[in-house]
């Protein structure tokens, strides 16, 4: 056989083991990948509720104005109720974009600040 | 013989490996697609119970260049949200539709996961729009951050 023929397998088959060295060597290193990634990774799995987004998008905002206005602090000085309308206010801006919350807020506020709301 | 042994063990973890991303790649293209699709399903409903004053409609854009992440996907990283409102949004407006989705931490990470890295807010009558870097928003930016991709 015609040496240089066989020569030319050798290089081609060497380029073959470098790009399998390469891939093996890529595999490693994404095994030892940040657990953090794996996190997000593994997000991908849970189910969303869509219309409870839309709930957010569409109704949040005014209940959230209407809550804050009700329950803001500076309408309780120096009552009984003080204290409470400023643990309640701080939730309300933390729950700002989520209905849900807003909603179960809104019947802590009317139990405890003795308000109705409509 | 062991070493033909070893070869041969090595080539097929590398054909299940290349198999495997093929499989990944599939199932997140079907992942991604139902998620528009639930999500714009939700929106015309809000929309037809008189729930919602505009019509929002979700769909898949290039997205920001600069955005991008280690999963983000190629051509393909932007999440647009598009109101239907028939007159120019302003800002406040826009910000209140991307505070929404960018406080939802799960679904911020969810798109994350699934490749996207820019949310776009946009409405069908002005020129103007916001983006957002949804890496920013995943709650472990800050980690991931000081890693090189």
């Amino acid at each position: 056989m015609n040496p240089l023929f066989q020569n030319k397998w050798l290089i081609v088959s060497s380029i073959e083991l470098f790009v399998i060295l390469f891939l093996i060597i890529k595999l490693r290193k994404k095994k030892n990948e940040n657990t953090i990634d794996k996190e997000i990774l593994k997000s991908k799995k849970t189910s969303i509720n869509m219309s409870d987004i839309m709930l957010d998008i569409n109704l949040a905002p005014n209940l959230y104005k209407k809550l804050c206005r009700v329950c803001h602090p500076d309408r309780f000085i120096g009552t009984f109720y003080e204290t409470s309308a400023n643990t309640l206010f701080q939730e309300v801006q933390k729950a700002e974009n989520n209905y849900s919350m807003l909603c179960e807020l809104k019947i802590r506020i009317e139990q405890e600040l003795n308000l109705i709301i409509s | 013989m062991e070493l033909i042994l070893k070869y041969k063990l090595q080539t097929s973890r590398i054909m299940w490996n290349f198999i495997s991303t093929i499989q990944d790649w599939f199932n997140d293209v079907s992942e991604r697609r139902r998620l528009i699709r639930n999500f714009n399903l939700s929106a015309r409903e809000a929309f037809v119970s008189n729930l919602a004053p505009t019509l929002l409609e979700s769909s898949i854009s290039i997205g920001e260049s600069a955005y991008k992440h280690a999963f983000s996907k190629f051509m393909s990283g932007g999440f647009r949200i598009k109101a239907l409102s028939g007159r120019p949004l302003n800002k406040p407006e826009m910000i209140s539709i991307a505070q929404v989705v960018l406080n939802n931490q799960e679904l911020v990470r969810k798109l994350i996961s699934l490749g996207w890295d820019t949310l776009e807010i946009h409405d069908n009558a002005g020129y103007n729009g916001i983006k957002y870097k949804l890496y920013d928003y995943s709650g472990i930016a800050g980690v991931i951050g000081n890693n090189n991709y």
